[in-house]
């Protein structure tokens, strides 16, 4: 009935054959990709509300990060004690850069044979105690004692053990990590960079939350740590042919006044 | 009966979809619009990572007759101090209450501002195969000290603004105390953060997320997705 009834307005309004066609098309169109892509699309809103509503500290992680919280507290050492570096530097001539960093408050040298843009690619440093001009490792009662440094929360490390990349809850992180779990109400995982004993992050039960809504919204199914991935592009396209043909199904909506007849009816029907 | 059956019909799925997208129609346009083009635009390029030096330079043990312990001394409360290669100089950098300079390695001496010729001289670095064209000509270099374009964080200053006049208008800013290359930017990637701010629906600094605007448009989007999706199943028989 409708269509027939579309059709004729059609007619009478003149319009070619292959215009009309095409607005067929474009509603054809429109119903095969919404139903297509409408799941992703909820998604995609549903996730798009959770990140508008959660704080930004749970979706990070830092529920109990300390250094979110204070000022990095500085730490006073001996300049008389610190080693010259140029002699450092003759078993090791590919330097590029030397930083001066606290390392669980003792000065230690960071050698970078190349400095990277992101903490997340894998890193080319060497640690020398500044004192005592010995290499560091970032052993396990090391990271064990930086983990605590970080941590802030009312529980104890359970468990310590060193992960080698990939790693699921860091999916971009390049380098071995270790991971040591806190015996708390949100089972915090405090992730501590084994090259350079950086902190990376905690993670927790909220942010298994967060990171999941994280994989829904960019669709990063294969847990790629990213959003340019296939899933996301056909999706976004589709999505964007689905936005375009409602949009242009309003407009025609509009123009064949069939918003106005409804308001028209509905306030008669009131009034009487 | 007739106020049953009004309600009933403003409950229909027909009904919900056709008016909650009046009002939805472009917002939606916009999160798609905006959506597609982050996931079609590589993040790596948007956020130009290929902008980097073509070659690393190694510290030369010999240049560096200043002892860092002495740096150290004269610097107790600084935030950071390390040492590095800059425009084939070797310099102590150190960063204290938020500003960054250098001390020149071999002497200790405090490091000059940058000036126009190295500054240039060290943007030529930048560009390379990989990079910024060779042939790309800088159009325009100006010294920023007091305020910089909102695409620069304050915490820069001062800055040589380095533009280009490839075909994505490239800017590089080096700041004039270190000569580091602080920030860049580039068209796609200007383009990147408005479409950020429209997505987010934050019309004003593009950075709170969690706006009241943004928060109703996406709960009334799902309503009307739903009903969508209802009449997807509603109206099989037309489509199939």
């Amino acid at each position: 009935m409708t269509i027939k009834k579309r059709q004729a307005s059609g007619k009478i309004r003149a319009s070619n054959q292959l215009s009309k066609r095409m607005k067929r098309w474009i509603k054809v169109g429109h119903y095969w990709i919404g139903a297509l892509v409408s799941v992703q699309l909820l998604l995609w809103l549903i996730s798009g509300v959770y990140f508008n509503l959660i704080p930004h500290d749970e979706l990070k992680g830092m529920a109990y990060n300390h250094s979110h919280h204070t000022e990095q507290n500085r730490h006073k050492f001996e300049s008389q004690r610190l080693l010259e570096i140029a002699p450092l530097l003759t078993t090791r001539p590919e330097t590029e850069s030397v930083s001066l960093v606290a390392l669980a408050g003792q000065p230690v040298y960071r050698l970078d044979a190349k400095v990277q843009r992101y903490g997340h690619q894998c890193q080319q440093q060497g640690l020398i105690d500044a004192y005592s001009g010995k290499t560091i490792n970032i052993d396990k009662p090391l990271a064990m004692q930086l983990a605590s440094d970080s941590y802030m929360g009312p529980g104890s490390i359970s468990s310590i053990e060193q992960v080698a990349a990939p790693h699921n809850d860091w999916p971009k992180q390049c380098n071995p990590l270790w991971l040591v779990n806190m015996q708390d109400d949100l089972s915090t995982r405090v992730y501590i960079n084994a090259v350079n004993g950086e902190l990376v992050g905690h993670k927790n039960d909220q942010t298994d939350i967060a990171d999941f809504m994280f994989k829904l919204h960019f669709m990063d199914y294969l847990n790629q740590g990213s959003f340019n991935n296939p899933f996301s592009w056909l999706f976004g396209v589709l999505t964007l042919l689905l936005s375009l043909s409602g949009l242009y199904w309003v407009a025609e909506n509009l123009m064949q006044k069939r918003y106005r007849f409804t308001v028209k009816r509905a306030a008669k029907k009131a009034k009487g | 009966m007739s106020l049953i059956k009004k309600i009933k019909r403003v409950l229909s799925a027909h009904f919900l979809h056709r008016w909650l997208m009046l009002a939805l129609a472009v917002p939606i346009v916009i999160w798609s619009v905006t959506g597609s083009y982050f996931v079609l635009m590589d993040i790596g390029f948007i956020r130009s990572d290929h902008i980097d030096k073509q070659s690393v330079a190694y510290i030369d043990t010999n240049q560096i007759n200043y002892p860092i312990s002495a740096v150290y001394q004269r610097y107790p409360d600084a935030d950071d101090i390390s040492l590095k290669l800059l425009a084939s100089h070797h310099y102590y950098r150190i960063k204290l209450k938020g500003k960054v300079f250098l001390l020149n390695a071999n002497s200790g001496q405090l490091s000059a501002e940058i000036t126009e010729p190295q500054a240039r001289e060290i943007t030529k670095g930048f560009q390379h195969q990989q990079s910024i064209p060779l042939e790309a000509k800088l159009i325009k270099v100006v010294l920023l000290r007091e305020d910089g374009p909102a695409e620069l964080a304050a915490r820069h200053l001062p800055v040589w603004k380095m533009d280009f006049d490839d075909s994505a208008a490239t800017t590089l800013y080096l700041s004039a105390t270190t000569g580091e290359l602080v920030t860049r930017r580039h068209d796609y990637w200007r383009l990147f953060d408005l479409f950020w701010k429209w997505h987010i629906m934050d019309y004003d600094d593009g950075e709170s997320i969690d706006n009241k605007l943004l928060l109703i448009t996406a709960i009334i989007a799902i309503i009307s997705v739903i009903a969508g999706l209802l009449l997807t199943w509603q109206r099989r028989r037309r489509y199939l």
